[in-house]
């Protein structure tokens, strides 16, 4: 296992660098130019060229690779542009409301999701089950914002429970962090909570008509623990595989339900340096989401083991 | 039932958040959402309104212009003209300090001016009869001129950007093109750095050193008197969510509501909706002067009978009650207003923009490129009612979508349309900056000196230099009708009409002014 883990660590560094290459010629070759969004409407070409030549962007693309490459290697993710803030300093800003949005958001998917989809799968065509399929219909085709302009006008207007928009940070106090991310949390896992219920739902219907379910009800097993120990333990390993790809999802949805609540992380971040053109922070944003895909996969690898004997590395 | 397990609910999460020390916002704090981000934090280094709005709340200027358009002073407590009209003498008020503490001195001021001159159209213009800047004392200095110039108060005073903040000279010393990193100002408020999260939320603190003006405060001019405590500006993209959130309470002014939010704003008994900038906004077609047909006058002119600004307006904005149509480059409702030239802005005609363009020799099979910023919520439709008007009268228009920040960088290309080039762009601006003819690089003839498109016509520019040359408005009025009737037979760019936006304020919130351009900060008051 840990001859695995090195191997699989080391190949992250040949993926991150094909990302970081791909990232920087994709930025400097697609249309956009950040000195003309800095200069604005009315400046002349000098303006703009004077602030291009300050930006170090009048460099040719292989000096200005090397640069941002020579910074990376050395921690530096470089300077915003616009704010002149870090790179860093902006993904540290925006990293807890993201993280605490995609760990609120996948407790409540996961626990609400696997004890729906294995009673549903164990009960199948029972009214639960039929329910649960409705819901799921539903939670797959509501848009997330359409979901969120709900939750704010019901929750945050009408009955006055949550606020409209912001976050808190755990830091002031555990209840007003909870506040100010239940709505948002609901909204966006309410789609991932359909989708794992129906894969486990799924998993374990299939499991329940495998011989060593017969065998363990033969045995006198209770239909309980025939369901938890048997049959649920032996369907993991597809409700692992997209547990992590929600989480992977997670990334794009965050993007949505940040603007949506108005929260301030990383989803936002990257979209506003988009549409300026803030390369560094673009960059830096994307490297720092390769990695994470990367940690998912690997961790949903190691996490196959666990669950399975007959997995082994 | 429900009623009750509302209130309970309520109860327990404003109890919560009491517990916390978090739940009840401060009386003197204003939560205000402003139109954007804030990008850049030199007024030096960028045009945008949002940059410029910062730059008043923590900087203060010399002159600032009044609801009426009238320099008034500032910092400035004394002027003294010389007869001949060619040296004036400022002295700064009794009182002013930086966010440090320190004075403000005269040498602060000569050199937060020589960096303005480096970046600011009308700066340069003033830079060119400047012969130099004197400092007679810590609070004295003259600017001395080699002929009488007839702009340097509206100069001092200009609203549109960039605007000749003054900054203390240690930060007025960097570079103009590189962006500053010391934000002392001596304005009514401080830019509070460490709280600052761009994309998210921007802070400014009352400065206790502040002395304001005894006159009452009039746009920008008058008494600059902070009455709230603290300013925070928070970034909500989303217009439902900031609509939610002013209905709420979370927030108190929101600046920019779209138009069809307003009857729900103005249903709401706790909100109030306002005017503050009747000047607003103008909208603009630019052409690519360097590409056929648009190299050639007769085709530009042919635009200008094409143009139905009501068409532009009602895509734009919609609401009658908000937009007016202008014959007049310059802003209507400015001193400088004229309609001279602009017949066909009056009485648009199709057959005869049809029969210029056969005039100018144009082949209607060829395609004429048009860019369309489709992210952009002015240029995009105004975009789609040109397009419309063009193939009506039988042009084949090829119409190429993109975002804001592609557009920017193709309509500097001077290439062949069949290589990647352009013939007509859209754009707008705040309506400041087109009240003179020389404000804005947009009014510009100096070819490739001037703005995207590249109008080349020196008589343009001679009458740009007369207009700041000559005194008094009655003058000024009629260089500024010589200079619209040339910008016509040159077909500069067409104006597509002007509008104004409005903000919504919960009523808690008094005192913002109407200030002809962005929000000012001082004077609101803001009730418990």
């Amino acid at each position: 296992m840990l001859a695995f883990l090195a191997k699989r660590m080391l190949a992250v560094i040949p993926v991150m660098a094909i990302v970081a290459v791909v990232v920087f010629l994709l930025l400097r070759l697609s249309p956009g130019d950040p000195a003309l969004v800095i200069a604005g409407d009315n400046a002349d070409p000098e303006a703009v060229q004077r602030i291009r030549v300050a930006l170090g962007l009048d460099q040719p693309l292989v000096t200005q690779f090397w640069v941002w490459l020579r910074h990376m290697l050395s921690g530096d993710l470089g300077t915003s542009i616009f704010s002149k803030l870090p790179v860093t300093d902006l993904i540290l800003q925006r990293a807890e409301p993201t993280l605490s949005l995609a760990l609120a958001t996948m407790v409540f998917a996961i626990g609400v999701a696997i004890p729906l989809g294995t009673i549903a799968g164990a009960t199948a065509g029972s009214w639960l089950d039929r329910s649960l399929m409705a819901v799921s219909v539903v939670g797959f085709s509501l848009p997330a914002f359409v979901l969120g302009y709900c939750m704010i006008y019901v929750f945050a207007l009408q009955l006055g429970w949550a606020p409209v928009q912001g976050f808190t940070s755990i830091s002031k106090g555990f209840l007003p962090f909870l506040h100010s991310i239940a709505l948002p949390a609901l909204t966006l896992g309410l789609a991932y909570m359909v989708l794992i219920a129906r894969i486990t739902r799924a998993s374990v219907l299939e499991m329940m008509g495998e011989d060593f379910i017969r065998t363990a009800r033969a045995k006198g097993v209770v239909e309980r623990l025939v369901v938890t120990h048997h049959a649920l333990r032996n369907a993991a390993i597809p409700i692992l595989t997209i547990i992590g790809i929600g989480v992977a999802l997670l990334i794009s949805g965050v993007v949505v339900i940040e603007t949506v609540f108005n929260i301030p992380g990383i989803g936002r971040l990257v979209v506003d340096a988009i549409l300026k053109r803030d390369y560094p922070v673009i960059q830096g944003v994307i490297l720092l989401f390769s990695a994470v895909y990367v940690l998912i996969n690997l961790a949903i690898d190691v996490g196959y083991a666990f669950l399975d004997p007959r997995v082994r590395y | 039932m429900l009623s009750r397990l509302n209130k309970t609910c309520r109860a327990l999460l404003a109890s919560a958040c009491l517990l916390a020390g978090l739940g009840v916002a401060e009386a003197t704090t204003l939560r205000f959402v402003p139109h954007a981000d804030l990008q850049a934090l030199d007024p030096m280094g960028s045009t945008a309104d949002i940059v410029k709005m910062h730059g008043f709340l923590i900087y203060d200027t010399l002159y600032s212009l009044d609801a009426n358009f009238v320099p008034q002073p500032q910092m400035v407590k004394d002027l003294k003209i010389s007869d001949d009209r060619k040296t004036y003498r400022f002295t700064l008020r009794d009182g002013l300090k930086w966010h440090d503490g320190k004075p403000v001195k005269a040498e602060d001021a000569t050199a937060s001016l020589k960096r303005w001159m480096a970046r600011d159209a009308a700066g340069q213009l003033m830079g060119r009869v400047l012969v130099e800047m004197k400092i007679v004392d810590d609070s004295t200095f003259e600017l001395v001129f080699k002929e009488p110039y007839g702009l340097v108060l509206e100069s001092l005073s200009k609203v549109a950007s960039n605007i000749p903040f003054i900054m203390p000279k240690r930060v007025a010393e960097t570079d103009p093109f590189k962006e500053i990193q010391d934000y002392t100002g001596s304005g009514p408020y401080r830019f509070v750095a460490k709280e600052w999260v761009p994309g998210n939320k921007v802070v400014y603190e009352k400065f206790d050193g502040y002395v304001p003006r005894s006159e009452p405060a009039s746009a920008f001019a008058g008494g600059k008197v902070a009455n709230v405590d603290r300013i925070e500006w928070l970034i909500i993209r989303d217009q439902q969510t900031a609509m939610a959130a002013l209905l709420s309470g979370e927030i108190d002014v929101w600046e920019n509501p779209s138009l069809d939010l307003l009857p729900v704003l103005q249903a709401a008994p706790n909100l109030a909706t306002q005017v503050i900038n009747k000047t607003g906004k103008q909208a603009q077609l630019y052409f690519n002067h360097t590409q056929p047909p648009f190299d050639n006058p007769k085709a530009r002119q042919a635009m200008f009978w094409l143009t139905k600004q009501q068409d532009y307006l009602q895509a734009i904005n919609g609401n009658p009650d908000f937009y007016r149509t202008c014959a007049s480059f310059f802003v209507c409702g400015t001193p400088m207003e004229t309609d001279a030239g602009l017949e066909a802005l009056k009485a648009p005609d199709p057959a005869k923009a049809k029969a210029l363009f056969k005039e100018a020799g144009w082949d209607f099979a060829k395609p004429i490129v048009v860019l369309d910023p489709t992210d952009e919520t002015t240029a995009h439709p105004a975009t789609v009612v040109t397009v419309q008007a063009m193939r009506d009268i039988g042009l084949k228009v090829d119409v190429q979508a993109m975002d804001w920040a592609t557009l920017l960088k193709r309509r500097n290309s001077k290439e062949p349309t069949s290589n990647g080039g352009w013939n007509i762009v859209h754009s707008y601006t705040g309506g400041q900056v087109v009240t003179t003819p020389v404000w804005s690089i947009a009014f510009s003839g100096a070819c490739e000196k001037g703005l995207f498109g590249w109008p080349c016509d020196q008589t343009i520019e001679d009458l740009r230099l007369k207009w700041a040359m000559v005194d008094g408005v009655e003058a000024k009025k009629a260089v500024a009708a010589e200079f619209s009737r040339r910008a016509f037979e040159t077909g500069h760019h067409v104006p597509l009409g002007q509008w104004t936006t409005y903000l919504a304020r919960s009523k808690k919130v008094t005192g913002l002014l109407e200030t002809q351009d962005v929000p000012a900060f001082w004077n609101i008051k803001k009730a418990d």
